[in-house]
C-alpha cells in the first residue's frame, strides 16, 4: 500500500492547467457585466414575444429558452461580487451605444406575422455571437484563478448550443419559399451589420483579435 | 325515408335550425337502416347547456337531448353538424339494435350500468365510423377506458366492439364481464 | 416591442376560437335548464358524462396554461428592474422567467394529455380571463391576481383532477396532474412571498393587492363551482394552499367568497326561471 505521507505533486501529471490568463479581475468583471446585460435583455425579449407568436411550438420553446437565459443572467449576477464588484448594477451595462442599437433591432419585430424575424435575430445573429464570445473567454482566461467563470461559461455554452439548434430548426421549418429566404437574409444582414459595429457582446475584443503583427523590416 | 320531427321548431335560447337537425337525422336514419316508415322524434331541451342524451322510446323512436349535446363548443349556442351526427348516429344504431331480436333481453336504458352503456355505445359508434361519420375514436376509447379500466384487456375488448357487426345483447354482457374480470382496483 | 400587450392581441393559430367574457356570462341558459336539475355536479368517475367533462376541463386548463405562460413572459418584458412602484426586483424577474419554463412544460403536458383523452387542440372556445388578470400595470397587483388568485384556483383544479384520475384509475391523468400541482404550489408561493416582501413597508399597496385578489377569487369561484363541500365540483385544496403561503384566514376567506358566489348564482338562476 502507498505511504500516505509520501509527498505527491499538487498538480497530478495529467493536470496541465497553468496560471496565466488573458484577463485580470477587472477585465473579467467588465465582460461578465456585459454578459449579464445581454442575457437580461434576451430573456426579457423572449418572454415578451411568447404572447405575440401564433405558432404553438415556437411559443412553447421561447418560454423554455427565456428561463435558460434568465438563469445565465443569475449566474453572472452571482459572479460579479466575487470579482470585487459589490454593486452589480454598475457593471450591468451594454458595452457601447452601438450594442444598444443592435438589441433594439433584435427586439423590434413585434407582430404575429414576424416570427421569422424574431427568431433570425436571436438564433442566427445574437446567439452565435454569444457562443463566440463565451468560447473566446473560456479558452483564454486563467484555468486556475478564473475557474468559477469557466464553470459558468460551460453551463451557459451548453444551453446556448442547444438553443441555437432549437432556434435554427424552427427557422428552417418556417422558411418555405424564396420570399421567406429573403426576409430572413435581410433581417440577418441588418442585425449582423449592427453587431459588427458594436464589436460583439462585450464590445471590441469580444473574440480577441486575428491581426497578425506586420514583421518589421530589418535595416542595417 | 324515415319521418323526422324536431322540437321545438323555433329556438329562443340558442341559434339552432330545426330543419337542419331534421335533414341530418333523416340521412342518418336511412344509412342506419331504419324502416322507411319509422318515425323519429328529436326533442331538444334548449334551456340547458349540458350534454345528456337519451333514447327515450322506440315507438316512435324518440331521442331527447340537452342543448349542449348539439352545440358547437367553439361557437356557443350555435349548432354543430358533427355533434348532431355523432349523437343521432349513435342513438339510432342503438334504436335499431333494440328493434332486433338479438337485443330483446336488453334492459331499459335507465337500468343499464355505465359499463353496459359505454360498451353498447362503442359498438354503435364503430358502425358510425364505417358509415363515414368520423366519430372521434380516441375520445371513444378514453370513455371506454374510464368505464372499463385502463388495461390491455379493456383496449382489446374496445377494438372488438368497435369493429363488430351483428352482435347481440349477450355479446355486450360478455364484453363487460371480460373487462370487469381484468379490472385493477383504482388506486391499487 | 411595446409594454403591456392587450388580451385581444394574444397570438393564436387558426385552431383557436376566442370567447368573450360577455358571451360566457350572458348565456341565458341555466346550468340545469328546464329539467329541474340545478347547480354544477362533482366530477367523479361514475358521474354522467364524466369523461367528456374531464376532457372539457382539461382543455380549459390547457388554454389557461398558454395564458399563464404568456402572462409570465410579459411580466419579464413589461417591467424594468428597480425599486419604483412600476418596477420590480431582479429576483422577481428571474422567478417569472422560471414560471415561463414551468408553464411551457404544463402546456406540453396538457397537449400530451389532450391526445390521451381524445381532445383536439382548440376543440373548445378559449376565454382569456387569466391573461386579462395578468394585464395589470401594477406588477404587485398582477402577481397577486395571477399567482395567488388564478394559480391558487389551478391548485384546486389540479388537485381535483388528480383525485379524479386516481379514482378513475387513469394513471396518465393522475401522473400529469400530480407533477403540475407541484409546480403550481411553487408559483403561488412566489406570489405570496413577493407580495409580502415588496409591500412590507406599504400596507396600502398590500391591501389594494389583496382586494384585487379577492375580486379575482370571487369572479373565478365560477358561480359556486369551487368550495369545500364534498359535493363541490372543484374542491378548495386547503393543504396545498397553506404549503404555498396562504394563511388559514386567507383560505377561510376564499371559502366564504366561493359560498357567496354560489348563493348569488343560485339567486340569478331562480330569478331567470
Amino acid at each position: 500500500m502507498a505511504d500516505p505521507k509520501k509527498p505527491r505533486p499538487a498538480f497530478a501529471p495529467w493536470d496541465r492547467r497553468e496560471l496565466p490568463g488573458a484577463f485580470d479581475v477587472e477585465e473579467t468583471a467588465r465582460r461578465v457585466g456585459h454578459y449579464k446585460w445581454v442575457e437580461m435583455r434576451l430573456f426579457e425579449a423572449l418572454g415578451g414575444w411568447v404572447a405575440t407568436v401564433p405558432e404553438l411550438d415556437v411559443k412553447l420553446r421561447l418560454g423554455t429558452h427565456c428561463y435558460k437565459h434568465a438563469w445565465h443572467a443569475e449566474l453572472w449576477n452571482k459572479r460579479l461580487p466575487e470579482l470585487r464588484e459589490m454593486n452589480t448594477e454598475r457593471l450591468t451595462v451594454p458595452p457601447n451605444d452601438e450594442f444598444v442599437a443592435f438589441m433594439d433591432a433584435i427586439t423590434e419585430p413585434e407582430g404575429p406575422g414576424q416570427t421569422l424575424e424574431k427568431l433570425v435575430g436571436v438564433y442566427r445573429v445574437l446567439i452565435p455571437h454569444k457562443i463566440a464570445a463565451y468560447t473566446y473567454h473560456l479558452n483564454n482566461t486563467s484555468t486556475i484563478t478564473d475557474a468559477p467563470t469557466m464553470r459558468s461559461l460551460r453551463f451557459a455554452l451548453g444551453d446556448e448550443f442547444d438553443d441555437w439548434r432549437d432556434g435554427e430548426m424552427l427557422i428552417q421549418s418556417l422558411i418555405v419559399n424564396e420570399e421567406d429566404v429573403q426576409r430572413a437574409a435581410t433581417h440577418q444582414a441588418r442585425c449582423e451589420g449592427l453587431i459588427v459595429k458594436a464589436g460583439g457582446i462585450a464590445g471590441p475584443g469580444s473574440i480577441g483579435s486575428v491581426d497578425v503583427p506586420t514583421p518589421q523590416e530589418v535595416t542595417a | 325515408m324515415a319521418k323526422v320531427v324536431v322540437t321545438p321548431e323555433q329556438f329562443s335560447f340558442v341559434n339552432f335550425d330545426a330543419a337542419r337537425v331534421a335533414e341530418l337525422t333523416s340521412k342518418i336514419a336511412d344509412k342506419v337502416g331504419l324502416p322507411a316508415d319509422a318515425e323519429v322524434r328529436i326533442e331538444i331541451d334548449e334551456g340547458s347547456p349540458l350534454g345528456r342524451t337519451r333514447l327515450a322510446s322506440l315507438d316512435p323512436i324518440t331521442i331527447t337531448v340537452e342543448g349542449g349535446a348539439f352545440e358547437n363548443a367553439k361557437v356557443p349556442r350555435s349548432l354543430s353538424d358533427a355533434s348532431v351526427i355523432d349523437v343521432v348516429g349513435r342513438l339510432l344504431f342503438r334504436a335499431k339494435d333494440r328493434l332486433s331480436p338479438g337485443f330483446a333481453d336488453a334492459p331499459d336504458d335507465s337500468d343499464l350500468t355505465l359499463q353496459q352503456h359505454t360498451a353498447w355505445d362503442t359498438y354503435a359508434v364503430g358502425r358510425c365510423d364505417r358509415a363515414g361519420w368520423a366519430p372521434a375514436r380516441k375520445r371513444r376509447i378514453y370513455h371506454f377506458r374510464n368505464r372499463h379500466g385502463f388495461t390491455d384487456v379493456a383496449d382489446g375488448v374496445f377494438e372488438r366492439l368497435w369493429n363488430a357487426d351483428g352482435l347481440t345483447w349477450a355479446d355486450i354482457e360478455a364484453a363487460c364481464a371480460e373487462t370487469d374480470a381484468a379490472r385493477v382496483p383504482a388506486g391499487g | 416591442m411595446k409594454k403591456i400587450l392587450p388580451p385581444e392581441e394574444l397570438a393564436r393559430d387558426a385552431r383557436f376560437v376566442r370567447l368573450s367574457m360577455e358571451d360566457r356570462f350572458n348565456d341565458r341558459r341555466g346550468a340545469g335548464g328546464t329539467s329541474g336539475r340545478t347547480g354544477p355536479m362533482k366530477l367523479t368517475p361514475d358521474a354522467p358524462q364524466a369523461p367528456d367533462r374531464a376532457r372539457a376541463l382539461m382543455h380549459g386548463i390547457f388554454v389557461g396554461e398558454i395564458q399563464a405562460l404568456e402572462g409570465a413572459g410579459r411580466t419579464c418584458w413589461d417591467f424594468e428592474v428597480g425599486p419604483g412602484a412600476d418596477e420590480v426586483p431582479f429576483a422577481l424577474k428571474l422567478d417569472m422567467a422560471r414560471q415561463c419554463w414551468d408553464e411551457a412544460r404544463h402546456c406540453e403536458i396538457s397537449i400530451k394529455l389532450s391526445d390521451w383523452m381524445g381532445t383536439e387542440l382548440g376543440e373548445f372556445a378559449e376565454s382569456t380571463f387569466l391573461y386579462e388578470a395578468a394585464c395589470n400595470p401594477d406588477p404587485i397587483l398582477r402577481l397577486t391576481g395571477v399567482n395567488r388568485a388564478l394559480e391558487g384556483l389551478a391548485i384546486d383544479v389540479f388537485n381535483t383532477m388528480r383525485e379524479f384520475g386516481q379514482s378513475a384509475g387513469d394513471p396518465v391523468l393522475e401522473f400529469c396532474e400530480d407533477w403540475m400541482l407541484a409546480d403550481e404550489v411553487t408559483h403561488v408561493k412566489m406570489g405570496s412571498d413577493w407580495l409580502r416582501r415588496i409591500t412590507e413597508n406599504d400596507p396600502d399597496r398590500r391591501e389594494r393587492a389583496l382586494e384585487f385578489q379577492r375580486i379575482v377569487d370571487k369572479l373565478f369561484s365560477l358561480g359556486g363551482f369551487r368550495g369545500e363541500g364534498d359535493d363541490s365540483p372543484i374542491r378548495l385544496a386547503r393543504r396545498f394552499r397553506e404549503m404555498a403561503g396562504f394563511t388559514t384566514e386567507e383560505v377561510d376567506e376564499i371559502s366564504d367568497l366561493s359560498k357567496q358566489a354560489g348563493e348569488e348564482a343560485r339567486a340569478r338562476l331562480a330569478a331567470n326561471a
